[in-house]
């Protein structure tokens, strides 16, 4: 696929790092993304097979505004994480791991 | 059922949408040096001449030659100029790609109100940056856009991928590429669709999931190639498999 032209939506940290590992084993960056992706999958498994059908059920009900606050859980840990790299504090990631049971 | 319009050169809830960023203006700003509700569409304050020199300015270039200078921040904040003495702030965040306009006055120099003391009083209170809640509000629209995108688009991508002779490449929400493959084997009823992207591509796994539970309920499964080709660089593919129309 090359039909997008964003750019990568990472820490500037995690980029290089994404870099300087692709570097090593002589691949491309986005390799390696889509490989942290895989293993982030696989150890996931179970919790994205049930938000799937927790989609699909929001999706069947035609609940547009549930649709988009699932897509949006993770939000604010998200804006934490942007605020703490502006302000220099840490690596600025975002750990979305785990979810707000309110937002979920 | 269309394609919705491409919203670039348009505005949403609190940002004017350019190609590769969005502007929008802090709550603070809003509030304080706008006299504006804290929480308004940008459309709300699109008339003012500073938004305007704003969307004309950062529209196509995101930073400009000269800074507010010198701030503790440690980000470059950019000058932003209307007129003789109507002055802005904007600060360019590459990462999240948004530029902000974080401030607005007048520059009188050597009034108390002038606006580089000003912007400077607030860096060093620590008010001139975004917040969480303008970040948060800014992932909640985007989230929303893109919720509202693949919701509409979905069965428009699946009867184009239908119709299509071999995998079908499009984009999601005017940006996002995918390609997709149906497969029927119409003795068995069954019907396999497989879809890859680019992971770089989403924001969250939240809209990488979303995009999978639109095109159709059931467990997707990873797998290492589309029907007819290996994937590329940074691509990651998944498929479902119907029978007769239903989950299996």
């Amino acid at each position: 696929m090359a039909t997008t032209t964003r750019p990568m939506r990472l820490h500037p940290d995690t980029h290089d790092e994404a870099t300087q590992i692709a570097a090593l084993r002589r691949v491309q960056p986005s390799d390696v993304i889509a490989e942290a992706w895989r293993e982030y999958m696989e150890k996931h498994r179970e919790e994205f097979a049930k938000d799937l059908e927790t989609l699909a059920e929001l999706l069947r009900d035609d609940t547009i505004n549930g649709v988009a606050e699932f897509v949006n859980r993770t939000n604010k840990a998200r804006a934490a994480a942007a605020v703490k790299r502006l302000n220099g504090d840490g690596d600025g990631v975002c750990d979305d791991t785990e979810p707000e049971p309110s937002h979920a | 059922m269309d394609r919705p319009v491409s919203l670039i050169g348009k505005t949403a809830g609190g940002a004017y949408i350019c190609e590769d960023w969005e502007l929008r203006v802090t709550a603070r700003c809003l509030d304080e040096d706008l006299n504006a509700d804290p929480d308004s569409d940008f459309d709300a304050v699109a008339g003012l001449e500073i938004v305007k020199a704003f969307v004309k300015d950062r529209e196509t270039h995101a930073t400009a030659s000269k800074e507010v200078s010198p701030l503790t921040c440690g980000h470059p904040v950019y000058r932003l100029a209307y007129g003789n003495d109507h002055r802005g702030a904007t600060l360019h965040d590459d990462v999240d790609e948004v530029v902000w306009l974080l401030a607005y006055g007048r520059h009188r120099s050597g009034e108390p109100d002038d606006f580089f003391p000003a912007c400077k009083a607030l860096d060093a209170e620590g008010r001139l940056m975004p917040t969480e809640q303008d970040y948060e509000r800014m992932f909640d629209e985007r989230g929303e856009r893109f919720a509202a995108a693949v919701v509409h688009e979905a069965p428009v991508i699946l009867s184009e991928a239908r119709a299509a002779d071999g995998e079908h490449r499009c984009t999601v929400g005017g940006e996002l590429g995918i390609g997709l493959s149906i497969e029927v084997d119409e003795e068995l009823d069954a019907t396999a669709i497989t879809v890859a992207f680019l992971v770089d591509g989403f924001e969250t796994v939240e809209q990488a999931m979303l995009l999978l539970a639109a095109l159709s309920p059931g467990r997707w499964e990873m797998i290492g190639a589309m029907p007819s080709r290996e994937l590329e660089p940074g691509e990651v593919a998944y498929t479902v498999t119907l029978i007769s129309g239903e989950v299996v």
